[in-house]
């Protein structure tokens, strides 16, 4: 009986095991999706093909489960936490550039076609607020070319909520009702200001597909 | 203000086993008196380790770039708090922090601090009183030891010492600290909230703060979370009637506090109102800002207002415009215009009222006036940081 009982256990043991192993994959492999890609120094279309940008040195292209939304994709230099460049493509009115959801209390304000700069720049920097940011600092609006004309330049940097501070520089411009937005973020003490230069020769190589 | 408030902001609206408050209200206990004289220091083992605890938080909150540099606003708070205890606070260390919600706390190595989210909502110095005296009355009574040690003897200390750890380590990552973590510690019973609330109202009384503010502060907390639910097509709950609560009932303590503040009344009572747009006037376009741009559109239109009922200013107006214009909303372009329109003509209109007022003027294709606005707002602020769109929009 004894006997019978563990064998039994192991009959059972055994039908599971396939399905445990499933179930710990992710887990004893290290990931749970696809991996960090490599980006190399040539013309590369973004977000979806929603514009091309051609850097001058290798990137990593970060998985697209961790973009926010899927209109956009991210590239990272030494890690997300240092460094980080986002391109949002053909974002279409009435989304926002963070996922939220419609009875969310704070909310990041909803692209608009006729916004304004001010407009564009208070919707940057309330997706930072409504995350638990209240330390927010505009450095500078500024005109840029961006994708055959003229867009906004906002340059900022903040408090997260936890970690070092960050500075961030986002271009955006609105082309037939759809907003195209490129945002460099980086810690403040180096991280930053080494990724500028390749930053704006992203953003003025920026394209818009013909 | 304590975990309490913190919790009723922030959790509102989740708990979905409410009841109706449980007790009757009742006129506080206000004969209660303080267990921690000046100088005070940690007397058990217990107190030690929570106070070593502390420091590497506080540490971590003097360095923390969330905190803002007022030195003349925490003079003053510490002049508050001395009117309210009667005696100097030397052992007192004031920080205030840069968050939105409506918080603050009093640790019990004397570490006390404010959000600004918190000054961002008061109308005046007894209200301002109202909330550290209640705080005062958690550290006067050694709540939070006393907290400590029930929860240990119930066998879920591992929580209130999990809070500690984490604070130690996941609380304070890099410069930055998290203070929701840090008010996370501070959760203290029903008992306790009432005796904080009596000891508060006792010493507004005493310094000869109108007591019946410490009731108006709780009802603006109630009334703007409904207002905030409202419009975010929400059901307001108060998460603290519900059965498994450890707080009481918010409106059963505002009706208590009511109730007290009428029972202590014939005293020859202020609210301080001047002393409190003095000390805060500097530091008000950033209050409001904060609050604003988190876009919780009945949230901030119900603070503006309930600051309005002393009068509206041009940085009232000013930000009432930034709340419909950032919810853009159906019809909420002209409520913006309008109010842009109205502080422009008030005397402490700020620069930024013109740049929005000349944005919604060339919105509403009157071209002439928009310049108008625009070019006023950069010969008022001739250094601003985005002049350089303000510009280009001109040149166009």
């Amino acid at each position: 009986m004894i006997k019978g009982k563990n064998t039994m256990k192991l009959r059972i043991l055994n039908a599971l095991l396939p399905i445990a192993v499933l179930l710990t994959l992710p887990y004893t492999t290290g990931c749970v999706g696809p991996a960090y890609t490599l980006v190399d120094a040539k013309q590369t279309p973004v977000a979806t093909n929603a514009f091309t940008v051609q850097p001058s040195t290798a990137w990593n292209r970060m998985p697209k489960y961790a973009a926010p939304t899927k209109f956009e994709e991210t590239w990272t230099k030494n890690g997300p936490l240092l460094d980080s460049v986002a391109f949002i493509g053909a974002l279409p009115e009435g989304t926002a550039l963070i996922k939220q959801n419609k009875k969310d209390e704070k909310r990041v304000p909803l692209f608009r076609a006729d916004m304004t700069p001010q407009d564009l720049a208070s919707m940057v920097e309330a997706s930072y607020r409504i995350q638990g940011v209240t330390v927010f600092n505009t450095e500078s609006v500024d005109p840029v070319d961006f994708l055959g004309g003229k867009g906004v330049r906002v340059r900022y940097n903040y408090a997260p909520t936890d970690g070092m501070t960050k500075k961030g520089s986002a271009v955006l411009r609105v082309v037939d009702k759809k907003l195209y937005v490129m945002k460099l973020e980086g810690v403040s003490s180096h991280y930053f200001e080494a990724a500028v230069p390749e930053f704006d020769l992203l953003v003025s190589t920026a394209t818009l597909p013909h | 203000m304590s975990s309490s408030r913190r919790h009723f902001l922030a959790q509102a609206g989740v708990c979905a086993c409410c009841l109706p408050a449980l007790a009757s209200a009742k006129v506080l206990d206000t004969g209660i008196e303080s267990l921690v004289g000046p100088g005070y220091e940690p007397v058990d083992k217990d107190e030690r380790g929570m106070w070593q605890s502390l420091e590497r938080l506080e540490e971590a909150i003097r360095n923390s770039p969330k905190r803002l540099d007022a030195p003349k606003f925490d003079a003053y708070t510490r002049g508050v708090v001395e009117r309210l205890v009667e005696r100097p606070v030397p052992d007192l260390r004031i920080y205030v922090m840069r968050d939105a919600s409506f918080n603050a706390s009093m640790a019990p190595n004397g570490m006390m601090v404010v959000h600004t989210g918190l000054a961002a909502r008061i109308r005046n110095e007894a209200q301002f009183a109202a909330v550290l005296g209640h705080e005062a009355g958690h550290y006067s009574r050694k709540h939070t030891i006393t907290q400590y040690r029930s929860m240990r003897r119930k066998s879920s200390a591992s929580a209130f010492i999990g809070v500690l750890t984490a604070i130690g380590g996941v609380g304070i990552a890099g410069d930055g600290v998290s203070l929701a973590l840090v008010m996370s510690m501070y959760q203290f019973s029903r008992t306790q909230e009432s005796e904080a609330d009596a000891f508060g109202i006792k010493l507004m009384a005493r310094a000869g703060y109108s007591p019946g503010a410490a009731s108006e502060v709780w009802k603006q907390v109630i009334e703007e979370r409904k207002a905030s639910a409202k419009l975010s097509e929400q059901k307001y709950k108060d998460a603290s009637k519900s059965a498994f609560s450890t707080h009481p009932a918010t409106d059963e303590r505002m009706v208590d506090l009511k109730d007290t503040a009428a029972n202590l009344a014939g005293g020859n009572f202020s609210d301080h109102r001047d002393e409190w747009v003095a000390i805060t006037k500097d530091h008000m376009p950033m209050l409001l800002e904060e609050q604003i741009n988190l876009n919780d559109a009945g949230a901030s239109l119900y603070i503006i207002e309930n600051l309005a009922q002393d009068g509206w200013t041009g940085l009232l107006r000013y930000n009432e415009g930034e709340v419909y214009r950032l919810r853009a909303g159906e019809g909420d372009a002209e409520k913006a215009a309008a109010a842009y329109a109205t502080a422009i003509t008030l005397p402490d209109a700020p620069p930024e009222a013109w740049r929005a007022n000349g944005y919604a003027l060339l919105k509403a294709g009157k071209t002439e006036d928009g310049r108008a606005s625009l070019n006023k707002y950069l010969e008022l602020n001739p250094g601003a940081k985005d002049a350089g769109m303000v510009r280009f929009t001109l040149a166009q």
